[in-house]
């Protein structure tokens, strides 16, 4: 069967930004705008990430997701500051298949249990932010990156899949937004340990990098600045392949 | 215009479906109570989610009963992925007996394909829905396979079925994506997030419950 390609869309309710390792925030457009033209070119599945600062009314958040699922006529995720079940419900209600956790998977990890008993595990999926560095390894971050956790990546994964997890959103936070690669090694070590689909994310600049990514083990992989940025000087230009490239990387 | 009545137990991903019928330029009702369906000329039956626990949900509430009804009376009832493996006899999921408007069951995937390799579940992507034993092609926008989206870990085992329309393989291992016996039909994949063969599939749905 031929792999998923996910464009992420990285979302405030200001409008849709693109990041390099987590920082300097770049206004890219409307999300609306994007999310129609994605549409248009039949993307496999969207994943739509609020990014934006914790807002206090978890309804002005939902209306805004709610907008955007209207357009959407493809599989939707939707994560970032997700915390109960009475939110993931109101989510699904609105249009989305999946909820996307991270944060709140490491500081409840009763959450993840609690929603795939609820809602199914092909409904949840886990996010794993991962910071490397020479002399601390990989490790697990949260709260957008600001928040240590001294997780490793493979052993958090192996739990999450234990805990009901039905999917992983791989990511490397320092690759993010580098447009260079997506960190193979990562994604290789994460996929031979679990048996749920792993999203390799973070990093991929051209549709090479997508075929290496799945090379290495990933079932799917989503990118952000890849589909929103046009050449070496970051023009925006919405880009997705055609649907021959990506039979093209079927196993 | 027929309005389309949308069983709500629970367990659906009601937004998508009201979304996608709106899109197409139809009218839908999410209906909560068993009661309001009575009279209903369409339903959709949703699901996402624990077959046992789904029929627990629509025998405690009601809803088993007034969705034979809707049957015997001559409603069109179409069920979408959980939707459609409810109205098998049993499923190995929960080992729970179901609606049994058709005459087989929703069973696990074996563990492997017929390449020998492990099969991953949830099947979950974008996969074709080809020909099955009963013609039935209003739907399909040419002679072309149309692709939808699939996530399930149970598949329907009726492929070789006379009431099976379309039929899909994962890892080499042929299931029932679409089935239909008179105006009681199910599809495995969701044809409202499945883009253009989605909208074309629901306004083949809508135009049939007009005539």
């Amino acid at each position: 069967m031929r792999p998923r390609i996910i464009p992420t869309l990285t979302v405030s309710l200001e409008g849709l930004y693109r990041t390099i390792a987590f920082r300097k925030p770049s206004y890219v457009g409307d999300p609306l705008n994007a999310l129609r033209i994605f549409n248009e070119k039949e993307v496999d599945e969207l994943c739509v990430l609020d990014i934006g600062p914790p807002a206090k009314d978890f309804s002005d958040r939902l209306l805004f997701f709610s907008d955007l699922a209207k357009e959407a006529f493809m599989p939707l995720s939707l994560g970032g500051h997700l915390t109960s079940l009475s939110q993931m419900e109101a989510v699904f209600r609105a249009g989305y298949e999946k909820v996307v956790l991270n944060t709140a998977a490491v500081d409840t990890p009763d959450l993840v249990r609690e929603a795939s008993s609820v809602f199914g595990r092909q409904s949840v999926v886990v996010s794993i932010d991962v910071d490397s560095s020479w002399l601390g390894g990989e490790r697990v971050r949260t709260n957008r990156g600001q928040k240590a956790t001294g997780l490793d990546p493979v052993e958090w994964a192996k739990r999450c899949e234990a805990l009901g997890a039905g999917e992983l959103l791989i990511r490397s936070i320092p690759r993010d937004g580098h447009m260079k690669g997506v960190d193979l090694g990562l994604v290789k070590r994460v996929s031979a340990a679990v048996t749920v689909p792993v999203v390799a994310v973070g990093g991929a600049g051209c549709f090479e990098h997508l075929r290496e990514a799945l090379q290495a083990g990933a079932h799917a992989v989503a990118a952000g600045s890849l589909f929103v940025y046009q050449g070496p000087r970051r023009a925006v230009l919405i880009n997705y392949p055609e649907s021959q490239e990506i039979e093209s990387l079927a196993a | 215009m027929t309005q389309i009545q949308v069983v709500d137990y629970g367990m659906g991903n009601l937004g998508s479906i009201v979304n996608m019928i709106k899109h197409v330029g139809g009218n839908s009702l999410v209906c909560s109570d068993p009661q309001s369906i009575r009279d209903g000329e369409a339903i959709i039956l949703p699901g996402v989610g624990h077959f046992g626990e789904a029929m627990k949900r629509l025998r405690k509430s009601g809803w088993e009963e007034s969705l034979n009804e809707s049957r015997e009376r001559g409603a069109w009832i179409l069920g979408i992925c959980l939707g459609m493996q409810l109205m098998t006899r049993f499923s190995e999921e929960g080992g729970t007996e179901g609606l049994g408007w058709f005459p087989f069951d929703t069973v696990r995937f074996p563990d492997q394909g017929s390449d020998g390799k492990r099969i991953l579940v949830p099947h979950m992507g974008w996969n074709f829905a080809e020909h099955g034993p009963q013609q039935f092609d209003g739907w399909r926008e040419s002679e072309d396979s149309p692709r939808f989206y699939f996530v399930h870990s149970y598949r329907v085992d009726g492929p070789e079925d006379p009431s099976c329309f379309s039929l899909t393989e994962y890892c080499g291992v042929p299931f029932a994506s679409g089935i239909r016996d008179n105006r009681v039909m199910g599809v495995q994949f969701h044809p409202e997030k499945s883009h253009g063969y989605g909208m074309k599939f629901f306004e083949w749905f809508l135009q049939m419950t007009e005539d």
